[in-house]
C-alpha cells in the first residue's frame, strides 16, 4: 500500500487541483483514489463543484469566485489545505469503505462487419480470431475512468497477448456500441464518433443515454465481463436501432 | 421568443459541473465574460441561460416586451430597423423583431431578463452538440423554434425596464469593464508537463506568434506555429483537461481547448490560459495571431480576484442606479 506522502498535489488551473497517486496503473492505488473521491463528495468544502478520476489521479474542481466572496484571497491555497486535511483524516485505519461497485455482463457480437479489426488483432498476435475473442471474454476488466466522450469507459488491464497499439490513422466513423482495444485498454464507443481503437466487436447495449437519469452504465471501480453473442441475438437486443 | 433565422446558435449558460466523472464536458459560453455582463445588464443571475449566436445572420420575434442585452462581438444588431448598441440594455417590444447581421467572426450573446428556461440536463442548460445534451433537444437552434422565457419580471428587471421605457432612458457601460478583443497577448501559466519541453521550445512559445487554424470550433483551436519539441519521449497517462488547456499534439503543434473540450486527454499540457484571458482567446477569428505571455499561477489568481471584484462592484453600482 502506498503511503499518504506518495500523493502528489498540484494545481492545473485557478479552479482545479489534481491529486496524483503513483505513476503506474495499479488497481489498489486507484481504489484509494475512489475512497478519497467519496470523502470529497461526503464532506464538501466551500466552493466545491466537481471531481473526476483518471488512471492515477483525482482532480477536484471548484468555483474561485465563490471563495473570493467568502473572503479567500487564494482559493488554490484554501483548497490545497482542504485536500491535505482530508488526506490526513482518511489514512491508515480511518479509511472509509470503497464505494459500491457494479458488475456488468456485456454481450458482444464479434462477427463480420461489427468486428472490422478482429483479424488484424489476431494477425498482430499470430493467432486466430477465436482465441482473441476467448481471451477478451475470459476475465473481468476493471473500469478505471470515464473520459474522451460522455460515457466512454476505459477498462483494463489487458494482458500482452491481447494488447495492441491504436491505429496509425483513426477511423472517421466508429459506430455506437463498438468494442475496441488500445494498448492495454479496452472500451466501448457510446456514440458514433471518429476513433483510433482497434474494433473487435459491437455491443447492442446503449452505454450512455442522456435522457435517462442513470445515463452512464459504467462508473470507475465497476467490473465488466464480456460475453459473445451471434448477429441474430445482436439484432434482437440492439438498443441503438430501437431506442 | 420565436427564432426566424439562425446560423449556428445555441443555448448556453456558465457550464456544466458535477458530471465530469461520466466524461461530460463543461460546455457553456465560449466568451463567459460577455455573457456574464449581459446577464448583469438585464438583471439576471450569472447562471441564467442566454443565446450564443455565431456563423450567420440571426433574427427572432418577441411575443411580449422583453429586456434584452447584446454583448460579445461579430454582429450588428437592429430592433425593428433601429440599431442597438453592445453592452447596454434595451427593450424589444411585443411583436417587434430583433435582427443580427454578421460583420466579423465572433460570438455574440443575447441575454434576456429571466433567462431562457429550457429544461436543464445534467444541472445545466448549456448545449453540448457532440453528445446532444442540453439546450433545445441538444441541437443548434432552428427557424421556428420557440424559446421559453420568463413572463414575470423580477424587481431589478422591473426597475431597469421602467427606466428604459422613458424616452431618454439609456445606460452604457464604461469601456474599462468591457473586453478589449483587439488584444493579441494571451497570458498563460505553465502546465503540469511544461518541463517536458526543451528550453528552446519553451522560449519559442513566448517569442513567436501562433496562428489560429481554420478548423476551429467550440471544442478547441488548432494553432500553427514552430514545432514544439520534447526533451524525452515518455507517454502521458490520460489526465484531466479543461477549457484553456494548451495541449501539444505529437506533431509539435498546440491544441488550445475551449468550452466543449473533452474531459481527459493524453497529450502533454504545456500551459493553461489564465482564466481572465480565455474569453479573449475564444473570440479570435481563424487566421489571427496569438502571442502567449507567461505569468505565474499566483498572478493569474490575483488577476481573477481583481476581475471578480470589479464585476461585483459593477453589479452593486448598476442596480443601485435604477433603484
Amino acid at each position: 500500500m502506498a503511503k499518504e506522502d506518495s500523493f502528489h498535489i498540484y494545481p492545473i488551473a485557478e479552479s482545479a487541483i489534481t491529486i496524483e497517486h503513483g505513476r503506474e496503473i495499479s488497481i489498489p492505488a486507484h481504489q484509494q483514489l475512489l475512497q478519497l473521491q467519496q470523502v470529497f463528495h461526503q464532506d464538501q468544502f466551500c466552493g466545491f463543484l466537481d471531481s473526476s478520476i483518471t488512471y492515477n489521479s483525482l482532480t477536484v474542481f471548484f468555483n474561485p469566485a465563490r471563495l473570493f466572496l467568502e473572503g479567500q484571497r487564494s482559493p488554490l491555497a484554501f483548497v490545497h489545505e482542504e485536500i491535505q486535511k482530508r488526506l490526513t483524516l482518511n489514512s491508515g485505519d480511518n479509511r472509509i469503505a470503497l464505494p459500491d461497485a457494479t458488475h456488468h455482463l456485456i454481450p458482444v457480437c464479434y462477427e463480420g462487419s461489427m468486428a472490422p479489426d478482429l483479424q488484424a488483432v489476431a494477425s498482430y498476435h499470430q493467432t486466430h480470431p477465436e482465441s482473441i475473442i476467448e481471451a477478451h471474454c475470459s476475465q473481468d476488466w476493471y473500469v478505471f475512468m470515464i473520459g474522451f466522450n460522455p460515457g466512454f469507459a476505459y477498462m483494463g488491464l489487458l494482458p500482452d497477448s491481447l494488447a495492441m497499439p491504436r491505429k496509425a490513422t483513426p477511423a472517421l466513423q466508429v459506430p455506437a456500441g463498438s468494442v475496441g482495444i488500445a494498448g492495454q485498454q479496452t472500451g466501448i464507443y457510446p456514440n458514433t464518433s471518429p476513433g483510433g481503437w482497434q474494433i473487435i466487436g459491437r455491443t447492442p447495449l446503449s452505454v450512455f443515454n442522456p435522457s435517462d437519469q442513470n445515463s452512464c452504465l459504467f462508473k470507475p471501480g465497476d467490473s465488466v465481463r464480456f460475453t459473445p453473442i451471434d448477429s441474430n441475438t445482436f439484432q434482437y437486443l440492439n438498443q441503438h436501432e430501437n431506442p | 421568443m420565436r427564432i426566424l433565422k439562425t446560423g449556428i446558435s445555441t443555448i448556453q449558460d456558465q457550464g456544466r459541473f458535477g458530471h465530469r466523472n461520466q466524461g461530460i464536458p463543461t460546455s457553456g459560453c465560449m466568451d463567459s465574460l460577455a455573457s456574464r455582463i449581459g446577464n448583469l445588464l438585464v438583471g439576471n443571475e450569472d447562471s441564467a441561460a442566454c443565446l450564443e449566436v455565431s456563423n450567420g445572420a440571426f433574427s427572432a420575434s418577441f411575443g411580449r416586451t422583453s429586456l434584452v442585452a447584446l454583448t460579445g462581438k461579430g454582429y450588428e444588431g437592429f430592433v425593428s430597423g433601429r440599431p442597438v448598441a453592445y453592452w447596454q440594455p434595451f427593450l424589444v417590444k411585443e411583436g417587434e423583431f430583433l435582427q443580427l447581421f454578421p460583420r466579423e467572426v465572433g460570438f455574440a450573446y443575447l441575454s434576456i431578463h429571466g433567462g431562457i428556461r429550457t429544461k436543464p440536463q445534467f444541472d445545466s442548460r448549456s448545449t453540448h452538440l457532440p453528445s446532444k445534451i442540453g439546450g433545445l433537444n441538444g441541437k443548434v437552434l432552428q427557424p421556428g423554434d420557440h424559446l421559453p422565457v420568463s413572463h414575470f419580471p423580477e424587481q431589478d428587471g422591473q426597475h431597469i425596464m421602467h427606466y428604459l421605457s422613458k424616452l431618454s432612458g439609456q445606460v452604457r457601460l464604461s469601456p474599462a469593464i468591457t473586453p478589449n478583443y483587439a488584444q493579441q497577448e494571451i497570458r498563460f501559466f505553465p502546465g503540469p508537463e511544461y518541463t517536458w519541453f526543451t528550453e528552446e521550445s519553451r522560449l519559442l512559445l513566448e517569442q513567436t506568434g501562433f496562428q489560429l487554424g481554420l478548423a476551429s470550433n467550440r471544442m478547441g483551436f488548432r494553432l500553427q506555429g514552430p514545432q514544439l519539441e520534447r526533451e524525452g519521449s515518455g507517454e502521458l497517462l490520460s489526465q484531466p483537461v479543461l477549457p484553456g488547456t494548451m495541449q501539444v499534439s505529437p506533431d509539435g503543434q498546440i491544441l488550445l481547448l475551449m468550452a466543449d473540450a473533452q474531459t481527459t486527454g493524453g497529450y502533454p499540457r504545456i500551459g493553461q490560459v489564465a482564466a481572465v484571458d480565455i474569453h479573449l482567446a475564444a473570440q479570435k477569428p481563424p487566421g489571427s495571431t496569438i502571442n502567449f505571455k507567461k505569468i505565474a499561477l499566483s498572478d493569474a489568481e490575483t488577476l481573477l480576484f481583481e476581475r471578480e471584484k470589479q464585476l461585483l462592484q459593477l453589479k452593486r453600482d448598476y442596480y443601485l442606479y435604477f433603484s
